[in-house]
């Protein structure tokens, strides 16, 4: 072909997508440079800032603690959200509507707000505590806040829907022939489950495992609110330097670090998923 | 810095040439120079917003405009990131900034503040604590001892000896998740004496805080350390007095004590580079003014920084102001200078402390 010049739907495609591309350079690879560019100043030696997080242990210790409650919350997410997923895809019309709004009007309402709806329930005198103490089922009231669990139930409300849609999109691909043709072939619900329904699967588990990994690690509000001393993420700290003593090198060095250690996982998180058959989030 | 100077005196010369120009004809006419900065139709001032604008507004703002025909528009907060950002980008849009008084010794330091013009208010008048060479304090607002009513009204803490006696004041405690203000509480806990508390011994503050670890929850904003105390979440802890102050005038199971009060403020400066210095040390200077610190004072619980302010005000307002008489003998100042120097050391010891 010699009109190699002429119009195609790949150039075409290339037009279109100019424009987000410009955005994304502009808005995010930009002020992502910038970042990584400040870690390295005002330093006497190479890595100086880097070199201040490894040595004081509570920056350590944050960070562990940052990537071990994203993945619990992870877990906890698609455990739940993987049931209601799956029966959600199953409704339509009036019924589906409702538990979308179900699931949508919570994710359109502010952490913040639902971060206190959160606190009014669990304090020590609060609604949960006083119900149970009425009824008799406890004496002394339990400690749902200033603690992990606190973290945990708040960042799964929050983040239940970043699970949920993705898995809901991909549960509505499945062809219920498949299961059907695995039942007639003799396999039981189980067996079909396992290596039909969950394989197909697979690219909403992905997408929605990255999306609820990738926004907890971020987490500030809500950690802060419902968790005690101990439960401090690294945004928090990235921010005491940003606001507080005014440390912009050594920020930017917390954030790169981040930032490397997502986009790490992430490649392994990919492999994993792509040997496993399931495909990446990418596919 | 050559470029900013280069800059700086390029304006100066486009206004003083602007200005030999003008005054030729002024001479004739009026017979003094014109001055160098034209008056701006506004001046932009950066504070907290919510009710500490309100009561600005009342005593500051609007006769400022009153007085020389200048609107005054206010923007959000602007920390020290925002100063920051403003001074790299040498773009400086903000003229007066009401800042945490923590910050500004550390805006100085990093050489950001325009020095204060004292020849437009007697410094002798102004609280020594208050008056700085490039910021002036905004008010006097304490960190202040509170607690629940209901749990502890026929028994009331009097000091933060008593916070830390858990067995004779049993009960939850409360305190700020931050190095900041909660070390100088520990240390008194712990019976330094108040004018002994600076510079703070890291070590026994947390040694202090060790102590009552266990009966220990922290709050992380204002509006949190009293909802603590009026739900009961927690029987006493710290919390600034203007955030007790409406509940309990309201009825809520809650009150507090000046005794061992932490003194802490807002602070009015300018950031280097403003295009309106002269009229923003204007403004500032127009705050100062006792009558108008007095009504200030009737808006909002702060205390004023010019002792003759308090003049003009009722006994019945000084009881409840931090700065009186009375309640300023009670507590202590913070010395922000010890931690515009010593910030990111303590504040990482605080927050080993918190994760070990």
């Amino acid at each position: 072909m010699s009109a190699s010049r002429a119009w195609s739907p790949a150039t075409g495609y290339a037009v279109v997508l100019l424009l987000p591309c410009l955005f994304l350079l502009v808005f995010f690879v930009w002020p992502m440079a910038a970042v990584i560019a400040r870690s390295f100043a005002d330093q006497s030696v190479w890595f100086e800032h880097y070199l201040t997080v490894l040595e004081r242990s509570s920056y350590l210790k944050v960070l562990f603690y940052t990537l071990q409650v994203a993945t619990s919350v992870t877990i906890l997410c698609l455990l739940i959200a993987y049931p209601v997923a799956a029966v959600v895809a199953k409704l339509d019309g009036g019924w589906l509507h409702l538990c979308f709004a179900l699931i949508l009007i919570p994710f359109w309402t502010s952490t913040v707000i639902r971060t206190y709806a959160w606190m009014v329930l669990f304090q020590r005198k609060g609604v949960l505590n006083g119900l149970l103490q009425e009824v008799g089922l406890i004496e002394q009231p339990l400690k749902l806040m200033h603690n992990s669990i606190g973290v945990h139930i708040g960042m799964v409300h929050v983040l239940l829907p970043f699970m949920i849609l993705p898995l809901v999109s991909a549960f509505r691909n499945i062809d219920p022939s498949y299961m059907r043709a695995a039942g007639v072939l003799g396999a039981n619900p189980l067996r079909a489950f396992w290596h039909v329904y969950l394989p197909l699967s697979m690219p909403g588990v992905s997408a929605g495992v990255a999306l609820v990994f990738i926004t907890s690690l971020g987490f500030f509000i809500t950690p802060a609110l419902l968790g005690g001393e101990r439960n401090m993420m690294i945004a928090v700290l990235i921010e005491q330097q940003v606001t507080v003593t005014v440390n912009w090198p050594l920020a930017s060095a917390l954030a790169s670090i981040l930032l490397l250690i997502t986009a790490a996982l992430y490649i392994l998180y990919e492999r994993v998923s792509r040997r496993a058959g399931g495909g990446g989030v990418l596919d | 810095m050559p470029k900013k100077t280069n800059s700086f005196s390029r304006r100066r010369f486009v206004q003083t040439t602007t200005a030999l120009a003008t005054t030729s004809a002024a001479i004739s006419t009026l017979g003094f120079p014109a001055i160098a900065q034209s008056k701006p139709e506004q001046l932009v001032i950066a504070s907290g917003g919510g009710k500490l604008d309100e009561a600005y507004k009342a005593a500051y703002f609007d006769s400022f405009t009153e007085k020389t025909g200048i609107e005054i528009i206010t923007a959000p907060y602007a920390g020290l990131a925002k100063i920051q950002s403003m001074v790299e980008a040498d773009n400086i849009d903000l003229d007066v900034l009401n800042i945490d008084a923590a910050e500004a010794p550390v805006a100085g330091l990093k050489g950001w503040l325009e020095p204060i013009d004292w020849s437009l208010f007697d410094r002798a008048r102004v609280l020594p604590v208050a008056a700085r060479d490039d910021h002036v304090y905004a008010e006097v607002a304490a960190k202040v001892l509170a607690w629940n009513t209901d749990s502890l009204g026929d028994n009331p803490p009097k000091g933060w000896a008593d916070f830390w006696n858990v067995q004779d004041v049993p009960g939850q405690r409360s305190l700020w998740k931050q190095a900041f203000q909660t070390l100088e509480v520990a240390l008194m806990g712990d019976g330094v004496a108040k004018d002994q508390i600076y510079p703070i011994d890291i070590d026994r503050g947390l040694g202090a805080l060790d102590k009552i670890r266990d009966n220990l929850i922290w709050w992380e904003s204002g509006g949190q350390s009293a909802q603590f105390l009026i739900d009961g979440e927690s029987d006493l802890g710290s919390t600034w007095n203007g955030r007790v102050f409406d509940p309990k005038a309201d009825g809520a199971p809650i009150d507090y004590t000046f005794n061992d009060a932490l003194f802490v403020s807002g602070s009015w400066c300018v950031v280097k580079g403003c295009k309106n210095t002269k009229w923003a040390m204007d403004f500032i200077a127009h705050t100062l003014d006792p009558e108008r610190q007095a009504t200030y004072s009737m808006n909002i619980p702060y205390g004023p920084v010019v002792p003759e302010a308090l003049e003009h005000l009722p006994a019945e307002r000084l009881a409840d102001l931090p700065s009186s008489e009375e309640n300023f003998s009670k507590g202590v100042f913070s010395d922000f200078d010890f931690w515009a120097e010593n910030g990111e050391e303590v504040i990482n010891a605080f927050n080993e402390w918190l994760l070990g």
